[in-house]
């Protein structure tokens, strides 16, 4: 007994040294955001400012000439947001397909859609973009959206697919005696009973096109379209002064969506993820 | 059953590498195209639409045809069409340019520009896939060694057209900048500012220890010998934690090509096609560069490895002086932890030589619809009085003489002093001009750097380093 407490007490000193560890950066980002500029990196670190300020905040809102940062924010909501939704509808519509119905060659776009997975992001780019520069998409958030709604994210087909072949076909068999349509069949059975794997579709499409740069970087041209990313990285400069107090604390407003919807969410997501896994 | 698929995937793999080829070659001869009139207004179209687009999404690109017709009959009497202008930089550097380049349009009511402005990671990843779609904007910020690759590409426009008109006034650029950038007789980018080296000092730690303060026009000799006297000053005071001089690392194109060309020696070959400095001069050089470390008043390599980063050992307090380049100045002036003393670089033993360098360019693309309008923007940048004013020295010390001037005005003491030790530097890049950049030279410098580390560290000799970089440099050189 004594023993087993010992043991606990140990593991615990562990997790405890291991999340400070992993939490560090985020507690140093979160002080930062409030500090004066030349105390950020001073000798006496501190996790408590000295005096604690809000300018940051005001100095990092407008510290873009043209534009606030909350128009940046607005433009990386609206792009995150509408990719979300394409990714759910027509990703869960292909998994569906693949897994609820009989076409010809079935497995052979299975496999297709799995081997794109495999593809590296990089080498796609440029023929990517002389693709939608051909179309004149360049500089818009078409590049980002229409391929959502595609399901050209072949994961998160991958997910969804893996999460359907749980779901008991004998529901569908009762539903189509009822005459259901292969829609309805969708609809009203498929996508309810998927929701946690919808969600955690969601999240993952979410974080990752929150936190993407290379790809809006390459997009988006004009600044009245750039998203959060971008924005944060236009202002740092190696051969320049950086406020970096100002970026901290943009920085800081940044990822606050990302940890909120995470904890918020987080229930499903791991469910999501460990029933998909498990069933698969 | 299982076979046939395999085979099916293995195919269609198949078909989709070379469907990305094909997809990758039309690039080269894409980019060469806009230099005929066909592809001119091809690109001008999807530029202007482009721009109008990302303007008011309202507007339809319909509308916008007819109006860019216009600048083609009338471009030179007027200022006007849809420009894109791209740059990187700080916070600071893009409310000044913005401000500048709006001040010009107040003027000019016809002409549009929008601003793509980033901060340097990413920049050049996006201009060489614009570039490669045929959607590279018309102004573009390139780095001094970058240049020589766009133009090899043939992606930049040759400026001469313009300065022949007089849309472009370079008559008080200095020459030496100018040239560095002149291929075949073609000039194809005009200098924003100037670098060139500074030796940096602590007067604190100078007069803390009664020495004279090192002065320009010294030479390297003279200021090891001083590097030397502080360092066994601090030592007999008790001060183990002051050395004479920082090492100067990764600085193939300023403290080693210097020391090349004063020993008689060169980086390049004159047409930049192979290396030339695997010679006496390049182990001279590489040996004047280690001297400080071995003789016990450089910075040591372990001491300077525990600076956080983005410090150097001078800015630390560890080193009395520093030779490096002058944009650091703005850095060292706003410490308060010791009082910065600035003379130029010492010169060679043999030559009065120094680095004397554009630090940034403004080109225009070969894609551009409207170089005219271009190049006007171009030269208000670097000539006016009032974009001088607004800019400041946010692309280094401006390259424009009579600018330089001007600039004293209303300005701190070390930014007057940094202009003069500019102007002086000016007349010192006679026969010792450093040379242009051969292609892909940045890879090269990271070789440098890499092969440098291994010789301080006495992993490699001087001829080893100098045989590998040789190497190196000309497998780079001729890939292109």
């Amino acid at each position: 007994m004594k023993k087993k407490r010992r043991n606990n007490f140990f593991s615990h000193l562990f997790l405890l040294v291991g999340a400070f560890i992993m939490i560090f950066p985020l507690l140093w980002l979160l002080s930062s955001a409030f500090k004066n500029n030349n105390e950020i990196f001073s000798a006496d670190f501190s996790f408590i400012p000295k005096t604690i300020t809000l300018k940051n905040f005001k100095n990092g809102w407008y510290i873009n000439p043209q534009y606030t940062f909350g128009h940046f924010l607005g433009n990386t909501l609206f792009l995150v947001g509408s990719m979300a939704i394409g990714n759910i509808i027509s990703c869960s519509l292909t998994a569906f397909a693949i897994t609820r119905m009989n076409f010809p060659l079935k497995r052979v776009v299975f496999r297709l859609v799995m081997l794109t997975l495999m593809v590296p992001s990089q080498v796609l780019l440029i023929p990517t973009y002389l693709i939608f520069s051909k179309f004149r998409w360049l500089d818009t958030f078409l590049p980002f959206i229409v391929p959502a709604f595609l399901s050209t994210q072949s994961f998160f087909v991958y997910q969804l697919i893996q999460y359907m072949r749980g779901i008991p076909k004998e529901l569908d068999d009762s539903a189509k005696i009822d005459g259901c349509s292969y829609f309805r069949l969708y609809l009203n059975i498929t996508l309810p009973l998927t929701k946690p794997a919808l969600i955690s579709v969601a999240i993952f499409s979410f974080v990752w096109t929150w936190n993407d740069f290379l790809t809006q970087l390459i997009y988006l041209n004009s600044v009245r379209n750039y998203t959060v990313s971008l924005i944060l990285s236009s202002v740092v400069d190696s051969t320049s002064l950086t406020n970096w107090g100002a970026l901290m604390a943009l920085t800081l407003i940044s990822v606050l969506p990302c940890i909120i919807i995470y904890f918020s969410a987080q229930r499903y997501f791991v469910e999501g993820i460990t029933t998909s896994g498990l069933k698969g | 059953m299982k076979k046939k698929i395999s085979v099916f995937l293995c195919m269609i793999l198949v078909i989709m590498s070379m469907a990305a080829c094909q997809g990758g070659k039309p690039t080269p001869s894409g980019e060469k195209e806009p230099k005929s009139e066909t592809g001119k207004t091809e690109t001008g179209k999807t530029e202007t639409e482009k721009v109008e687009t990302g303007k008011t999404e309202t507007q339809k690109p319909d509308e916008a045809k007819p109006e860019e017709k216009k600048p083609d009959a009338a471009g030179k009497t007027k200022i006007e069409g849809n420009l894109r202008f791209m740059w990187w930089g700080g916070e600071t550097r893009h409310k000044a340019t913005v401000e500048a380049v709006d001040t010009f349009i107040k003027k000019n009511p016809d002409l549009k520009v929008a601003y793509e402005y980033s901060g340097f990671d990413g920049y050049f990843d996006k201009l060489l896939t614009q570039m490669a779609g045929n959607n590279a904007p018309d102004i573009v910020q390139l780095s001094f060694a970058a240049v020589n690759e766009y133009i090899t590409r043939g992606q930049l426009q040759p400026l001469n057209e313009f300065i022949d008109n007089g849309t472009l006034d370079v008559s008080n650029i200095d020459k030496t900048l100018l040239d560095t950038y002149k291929v075949n007789g073609n000039y194809y980018a005009i200098p924003t500012g100037v670098n060139t080296l500074f030796l940096f000092y602590n007067k604190t730690l100078f007069d803390k220890y009664g020495i004279e303060h090192p002065t320009t026009g010294m030479t390297m000799d003279e200021v090891y010998a001083k590097a030397k006297q502080i360092t066994e000053a601090a030592r007999a005071a008790g001060d183990k934690n002051v050395w004479g001089m920082s090492m100067t690392t990764g600085a193939i194109e300023t403290v080693f090509q210097r020391n090349v060309i004063d020993s008689g020696g060169k980086l390049w070959q004159d047409d930049l096609s192979a290396a030339a400095f695997n010679s006496e001069a390049g182990a001279a050089a590489l040996a004047y560069i280690k001297k400080p470390l071995e003789e016990g008043y450089g910075v040591p390599l372990e001491v300077s490895a525990g600076n956080p980063a983005g410090v150097s050992s001078f800015g630390m307090g560890y080193a009395a002086m520093e030779i490096t380049n002058s944009t650091a100045t703005a850095g060292y002036a706003a410490s308060s932890d010791f009082e910065l003393g600035i003379a130029l670089a010492p010169f060679g033993n043999h030559h009065k030589v120094t680095w004397y360098q554009p630090s940034q360019v403004f080109c225009i693309t070969s894609q551009s619809s409207n170089p005219q309008a271009a190049a006007s923007i171009i030269n208000y940048l670097i000539n006016d009085d009032e974009a001088a004013g607004i800019l400041r020295f946010e692309r280094g010390i401006p390259a424009n003489s009579k600018i330089r001037e001007k600039a004293k005005e209303g300005k701190s003491d070390w930014e007057k002093l940094q202009l003069d030790l500019v102007n002086e530097a000016g007349k010192y890049t006679g026969d010792g001009t450093p040379m242009g950049y051969p292609m892909g030279f940045l890879e090269i410098l990271n070789e440098y750097v890499r092969q440098e580390e291994a010789y301080m560290y006495g992993k490699i000799s001087a001829q080893e380093m100098l045989d590998n970089l040789e190497k190196f440099a000309n497998d780079t050189i001729s890939k292109f």
